[in-house]
């Protein structure tokens, strides 16, 4: 029990730190995915001066490149417990200063990193914010609070410059602390620093705003803080104001007498603390959105047998969602299924193109393994454009080397593929694809490549997502093997109840297949035969017509 | 607690050894080593850029380059013919621009020699020696501004007006979307080069033209109900005042096949003239007309002629190809700021009869007025861009296939105009397999730079070029950076609507920033 009750700190860390890793490693791991495949961290030295030429910029740039680590989920995991360890200790280190009553003080360090953990069920929250959250911590605890007046207003003069460029407005933490701390100290303390770093903050805003290019408000909400660059980050402030709260409330608790009162204390506290972490964090978590993070989890990664398991246990509520079990089932040769399975109309099958990372990136998948090449290529392209904060993706540059050179534009591709080979987690691919780029025959062969090849489409038209069972059907003259386009082909008609049409897309597709089997067969007549079986409204030589081809701008 | 203080300063010493870490590796590697036991080779250096044979203006920043593959030390001696001799020595080329500058000066009109010496795999390699040559023809512009954009569809992340200065590597910001976000910035244009008098457009909710006269710039509105839309392709004449627009409806359209990606149409398009005095829209029913599409205005140095150029009407997407534009031109009175009645044809494209297939005929010449029109050569095809140089001896256009935006097709060349003889003629000086565009004179029109696609096929980089007496260009240079290889291979964005400008551009981006963000504006009014 004594060895207990010594190590009762670091067994209740260690228990909050195994909480959190299984949290992000098994239940929510395709968050960790997310985020990584928003940022491409490059180590060279432009990477690091692009930050760091903005306020929060270091903060960025420390994120980034823990962020890249969520490559891998366990290592990802491991790295954001670090981070939460840093965070919860940094609190510590602050409050137990003045902490009469150390382990329940202790304790209370939790709470800030539990309601981190909660608000970081917004996926729009970005690692960055941690690391400043961190850097405004270490700033907290070295705040020189029991020395000169002299000595604290030149640690605040360096200080908080340093941490508004290097972190960004958690700076605003430090100032809180430093003003309340120094508002509530014992009157016979001489030497007062609490109007100083309101001025200070005054002057260093205002210098920002000269000189930072971008709006005022950019500079409270943290330059790199939330991805919505536009909205401001309410929880954040939150996470920061309860990190000052409990820092300032580990000053105030009374000292309990008696073993089993401390006991109780304890023991009622430290189970508080771990209960709140396992029934407020996941409240923070929209399942919803965090179903359809999932599904393009696993579509990136092609478990297409995951997919339709996760789809049979749960319900899916997103178009995306149904999008990707369509996919899923598509690639198994399972579309039969389809109906077995929420349907969202056309939409589920491909849905319609809006700026939105996700929706752009998972509808771009479909087209990628149709080899609709170029459309994939579009999509992806603005999947990577409507990150709102500018950054670039790796999961994204990866597809658009892999575009290119199927599409033999080899140059572009090597392009992407340098910028990979600086990267930790997508180097080793990128080195594998330089050897292929050129290299028609090797690429013809590949297993994914070569098929892809062979299903684009050759001759030229406007694409349309108003008629894709159009295209779908040139999908299958141009390759009779694409059965994923044979899949959808059939799968559209029925989800707009069109039993004429699906007959008719049936009996072209069972001709097509035979016509490839014994090529000399006259089961078409003529080519303009098998096309006018699916261009049954032709405006012109390609069967597309103007509608839903022309986009805005 | 011990273990406390031990993160703490595990911390600090990870967040604030950093940045000197990086400044070391930084001097580490700009180290040198001299070429030893050297092995000569007759053949050029493979180097990027290919600045082999290029011709340079006096005041350009230095040449850098790279050489492909893994070089671990570059040696490069540049001689003078008339004297002089700069050396770079490390793991990349790098010469000082002060002593770089000294030595082009001093070989005006003649040529530099460069050795160039690589470590590969331990063994020092010297190539064959090439030469760079200094034109005589002075480039007299501080600088270029363009704007930087990711090639892309709809949708567009960070962007920017920016300017560069010629003489250096370094670039500055006009203004970039950061300050506005979700606002597009594009167009910048001023006056024959002059920064004084200049114009952008930002488009987004409020979308409005930015226009800096004499250091005092006004947002305006300038869609009107008797115009088809807002203000876009722009060209200031001359004396200032005025600038021609076009004003167009334009939808963007997606290839399916490898080779091409994008399609710009039009649906209609028309061209007025803003007075930036009254802020009211000059239009004439001569260049209104409902069976053309007028496009890409540009007035000829004494402001007296506006080209333009023009097609016949298609329907989309089953004729889009059929979309030829011709160039063309009417006469302006900038003293009364009315036009000419008669439109002239300098270059006609094939035009189909409506409904009928495309028929092109290389030798038909027709012409709807005085002048007789010129077929467009070649392959028949579409002109865009057209640009009078200064000295209004020629109109530098872009020619396509068809269509109105020849950015997204590969076979899209410039050709140059002849306006004394009436001859065109590709620039296959200049030209590549690739996008050539957006091309601009300096005020000399000895030089010009466009926009090209050579590079990697869809990046599009910066080039110059010289263009002589007799109207022959010389080989053109990307536009120099230092460790341009690393810098361009880094670079996410095109560079587009290139044009010089005289001296370094003022402009308070913050407050013009504040006031789109606002939604502040005038209103133009149509006259």
């Amino acid at each position: 029990m004594k060895l207990i009750n010594k190590y009762l700190n670091a067994i209740l860390t260690l228990i909050f730190i195994a909480l959190a890793y299984c949290f992000w490693a098994f239940i929510h791991p395709e968050a960790l995915v997310y985020q990584e495949q928003l940022q491409m961290f490059l180590f060279d030295k432009e990477y690091l001066m692009e930050r760091i030429l903005l306020p929060g910029g270091l903060a960025r740039y420390l994120a980034e490149f823990c962020g890249q680590f969520y490559n891998q989920v366990f290592l990802g995991a491991t790295v954001l417990c670090l981070l939460y360890l840093f965070v919860q200790q940094l609190v510590w280190m602050t409050a137990k200063v003045h902490c009469k009553y150390q382990r329940v003080g202790y304790l209370l360090s939790f709470i800030p990193v539990i309601v981190l953990w909660f608000a970081m069920g917004d996926e729009n929250i970005k690692l960055t914010f941690v690391v400043a959250l961190i850097l405004a911590l270490v700033a907290m605890s070295a705040y020189p609070e029991g020395k000169s007046k002299m000595c604290r207003l030149l640690y605040l003069a360096v200080a908080m410059p340093l941490l508004f460029w290097f972190a960004g407005p958690t700076m605003l933490l430090l100032v809180a602390y430093v003003v309340v701390s120094e508002c509530i100290k014992p009157k016979e303390d001489s030497g007062r620093v609490h109007w100083q770093p309101l001025l200070y903050t005054a002057f260093i805003f205002a210098l920002g705003m000269a000189v930072v290019p971008c709006p005022t408000y950019r500079l409270f909400y943290g330059i790199n803080y939330y991805i919505q660059i536009n909205q401001f980050p309410t929880m954040l402030y939150v996470v920061m104001a309860v990190c000052l709260l409990m820092v300032i409330i580990a000053r105030y608790i009374p000292v309990f007498q008696g073993e089993r009162t401390e006991g109780a204390v304890v023991g009622g506290l430290g189970g508080a603390v771990l209960a709140s972490a396992l029934l407020i964090v996941p409240l923070g978590f929209d399942q919803n959105k965090y179903d359809v993070l999932e599904y393009d989890h696993l579509v990136r990664g092609m478990k297409w047998e995951k997919i339709i398991k996760k789809a049979e246990s749960t319900e899916a509520k997103s178009p995306l969602s149904a999008a990707s079990y369509n996919l899923a089932l598509g690639k198994l040769g399972l579309m039969n299924r389809a109906f077995e399975f929420r349907q969202n109309g056309w939409g589920g099958a491909f849905p319609p193109f809006n700026k939105n990372y996700i929706a752009s990136l998972m509808t771009s998948e479909i087209y990628w393994h149709l080899g609709l090449v170029n459309t994939a290529q579009r999509y992806v392209f603005e999947a990577m454009e409507t990150i709102p904060d500018n950054n670039k993706s790796s999961r994204i540059v990866r597809r658009l080397a892999e575009t290119n050179m199927v599409n033999g534009q080899y140059d572009v591709a090597r392009k992407y593929l340098m910028l990979l080979q600086k990267t930790i987690f997508y180097r080793k691919w990128a080195t594998e694809m330089l050897s292929l780029l050129g290299n028609e025959e090797a690429i013809n062969n590949h297993s994914f490549y070569g098929f892809i090849r062979k299903s684009r489409l050759n001759e030229d038209f406007i694409f349309s997502d108003q008629e894709i069972d159009k295209i779908m059907g040139q999908l299958v003259l141009q390759n009779p093997d694409n059965n994923l386009a044979i899949s959808y082909l059939l799968l559209l008609p029925q989800l707009e109840g069109n039993q004429q049409k699906y007959m008719m897309f049936l009996d072209f597709v069972q001709k097509r297949k035979m016509q490839a089997a014994a090529p000399n067969d006259s089961t078409f007549s003529s080519t303009t035969e098998r096309e006018s079986i699916v261009n049954d409204s032709i405006n012109d030589s390609s069967g597309i017509t103007v509608k839903g081809a022309l986009r805005a701008k | 607690m011990k273990t406390n203080k031990y993160l703490y300063y595990f911390v600090s010493l990870v967040l604030y050894t950093l940045l000197p870490l990086w400044g070391l590796g930084g001097l580490l590697s700009s180290c040198s080593e001299t070429p030893s036991n050297v092995k000569n080779v007759d053949e050029l250096p493979a180097i990027y850029p290919d600045y082999i044979g290029v011709t340079i203006p006096v005041g350009i920043a230095p040449m850098d380059f790279d050489m492909e593959g893994d070089v671990e030390y570059l040696d490069v001696v540049v001689n003078g013919q008339k004297g002089g001799e700069v050396h770079s020595n490390g793991k990349i080329m790098d010469i000082d621009v002060d002593e770089w500058h000294q030595l082009v000066e001093q070989n005006k009109g003649s040529e530099l020699t460069f050795t160039v010496c690589a470590k590969v795999d331990g063994q020092w390699t010297q190539y064959k020696p090439f030469k760079m040559y200094v034109s005589n023809y002075s480039l007299d512009e501080w600088g270029l501004t363009y704007r930087r954009v990711a090639p892309g569809y709809e949708v567009f992340s960070e962007m920017g007006l920016y300017q560069r200065d010629l003489s250096n590597f370094e670039e500055y910001e006009i203004i970039s979307n950061t300050r506005t976000p979700g606002m597009c910035v594009n167009c910048h244009t001023s006056n024959r080069t002059n920064p004084s008098n200049f114009l952008f457009h930002a488009r987004g909710e409020n979308p409005v033209t930015v226009v800096q006269k004499d250091g005092k710039h006004q947002l305006l509105s300038t869609k009107t109900p008797e115009t088809i839309g807002l203000c876009v392709y722009p060209y200031w004449h001359p004396d200032g005042r005025y600038v021609a627009f076009s004003t167009n409806t334009t939808r963007q359209a997606f290839h399916i096949v490898k080779d091409e990606r994008i399609e710009v149409v039009d649906l209609e398009s028309d061209l007025q003239i803003l007075d930036t005095e009254t802020n009211e829209l000059i239009l004439a029913p001569q260049l209104k007309k409902a069976d053309a599409w007028e496009t890409y205005p540009a007035f000829s140095p004494d402001g007296k002629t506006l080209y333009f150029c023009s097609a016949q009407p298609q329907a989309f997407p089953q004729d889009y190809k059929k979309v030829k534009y011709s160039l063309c031109s009417v006469s302006f009175d900038a003293k009364t700021g009315k036009f000419g009645e008669q439109i002239d044809t300098l270059i006609k494209a094939p035009q189909p009869p409506k409904g009928a297939s495309i028929r092109v005929d290389e030798n038909e010449i027709t012409n709807r007025n005085q002048a007789p029109a010129r077929p467009l050569g070649g392959s028949g095809g579409s002109l865009s861009f057209p640009k009078p140089s200064y000295d209004g001896k020629y109109i530098m256009y872009t020619k396509f296939d068809y269509g109105c935006f020849p950015i997204w097709h590969k076979e899209a060349d410039l050709y140059l105009l002849d306006l004394k003889t009436g001859e065109s003629r590709p620039l296959t000086e200049v030209n590549c397999d690739d996008t050539d565009s957006y091309h601009n004179w300096n005020t000399n029109s000895h030089w010009f730079v466009f926009a090209s696609r050579r590079d990697d096929g869809l990046y599009t980089r910066l080039y110059l070029s010289s263009i002589d007496d007799k109207g022959k260009a010389t080989k053109p240079f990307l536009l120099p950076q230092k460790n341009p290889k690393h810098y361009y291979e880094r670079m996410m964005h095109s560079y587009n609507v290139p044009d010089f400008t005289s001296e370094k551009v003022e402009f308070d981006a913050r407050s013009a920033a504040n006031e789109m963000n606002a939604g502040k504006s005038v209103q133009v009014k149509a006259k």
